[in-house]
């Protein structure tokens, strides 16, 4: 694509119009985007204006691993809900252990993750969720030194895995949602943290 | 697809029916997909979070969508901001981190990215590779510019800056983009 401002040495990188070319789009995004849609509180929320800087840079981090396929498909489900135009009021962060039963297959456990999801959104509890990538930067005092690789998260053995945002009336209700996961049943803990907003 | 059709897609949209926000998804899912793609370097996952990053603000703002321009036209617009604005937050963090003495460029730096000017399959993957490699802030100017054909004016418009910034993040982006490429970088 040339024009007169792309003359001398300044000119385009040849190829680039060819790139993802031959691509489509996933055939389970069009779900997953009518349940973002959901959980933002559409149809009720269309018009609002718009909030600035959403942190989708944290979602863009998600690895496609094991519990895509799970967690796809409880957001899938959550989709066919109604929609409740209310903000998250509780994070459920899900630790993982290094002493997690290694036995069970992962397809297994992703089915069980998705399972649960869809019964949460079932009740009628608006519910998103996302797996954590692997590499980690951690910053802070308790780091003896700035991490020039990709850390643990942790200094103990126990790793951040995911997130759920969910809407609860309160803590109890929502420790409640987090006591069923099947996480629980693999080793792994989940931490259950309201969200301030002040 | 007539305006007059897409129109009325949009208002019952806006009156939350879904089958008509799918069909609107479907006519523009693998062009605002491939775009994305562009922007986020062929990370799949981060061009699926982009696309309902898009989807969400457009959404929100359906309702003000004055129409002056193609549907098309809006949601890639939308998407350019917010692969803008998650290119800032990301400088910011990495000049933060970077304050802190931390060196990412060991753990964030891609692979295999080097001079090179063997043409064919292996330059369009060195072209992905470099692509990847570039910050995200020259990527989506580079995008919109060389890929999208968008002037600087346009570009100034919808990243909310200047055309002299557009101009210069073009040419950076050029520039970084023939380093990691080789200067005698061809395609077939």
């Amino acid at each position: 694509m040339s024009r007169p401002e792309d003359s001398g040495h300044d000119r385009p990188i040849e190829g680039m119009e060819a790139l993802y070319v031959d691509r489509t789009a996933p055939a389970d995004l069009e779900d997953r985007v009518v349940e973002r849609l959901h959980a933002d509180g559409w149809p009720a929320a269309a018009g609002r204006r718009p909030r600035a800087g959403l942190p989708w840079l944290p979602r863009l981090a998600a690895a496609v691993v094991v519990f895509v396929a799970g967690w796809g498909a409880g957001r899938a489900s959550a989709g066919a809900t109604p929609a409740v135009p209310v903000a998250p009021t509780h994070m459920l962060l899900v630790w993982e252990h290094g002493d997690a039963d290694p036995s069970v297959p992962v397809e297994a456990i992703a089915a069980e993750y998705g399972s649960w999801m869809r019964d949460v959104a079932a009740t009628g509890t608006p519910i998103r969720g996302q797996e954590l990538g692997e590499a980690r930067v951690l910053l802070g005092p308790e780091v003896p030194a700035p991490a020039a690789t990709p850390v643990r998260p942790s200094l103990a053995d126990r790793r951040l895995g995911g997130y759920f945002l969910i809407t609860a009336t309160d803590m109890p209700t929502a420790a409640a949602v987090a006591g069923g996961h099947p996480h629980l049943r693999y080793g792994g803990s989940i931490e259950v943290a309201e969200i301030v907003r002040r | 697809m007539s305006d007059a059709d897409e129109s009325e897609l949009i208002e019952r949209t806006l009156q939350g029916d879904e089958g008509a926000f799918r069909t609107l998804y479907r006519r523009h899912a693998d062009a605002l997909w491939r775009f994305a793609l562009r922007l986020t370097a062929g990370v799949d996952a981060d061009a699926d979070e982009l696309v309902q990053e898009t989807w969400s603000r457009a959404l929100r703002s359906l309702a003000r969508f004055e129409r002056r321009s193609s549907l098309k036209t809006w949601l890639f617009a939308i998407a350019s901001r917010c692969a803008w604005e998650e290119a800032r937050r990301a400088g910011a963090d990495r000049r933060k981190i970077e304050r802190l003495g931390v060196e990412l460029g060991a753990s964030t730096r891609v692979a295999g990215v080097g001079p090179t000017d063997r043409p064919g399959p292996a330059g369009r993957l060195d072209l992905e590779r470099a692509l990847r490699a570039l910050p995200r802030g020259f990527r989506t100017v580079l995008v919109l510019h060389d890929v999208e054909g968008l002037p600087h004016r346009r570009i100034a418009e919808e990243l909310g800056i200047s055309t002299g910034t557009s101009k210069s993040q073009l040419s950076r982006a050029r520039r970084r983009m023939r380093e990691l490429l080789g200067e005698d970088y061809v395609t077939t």
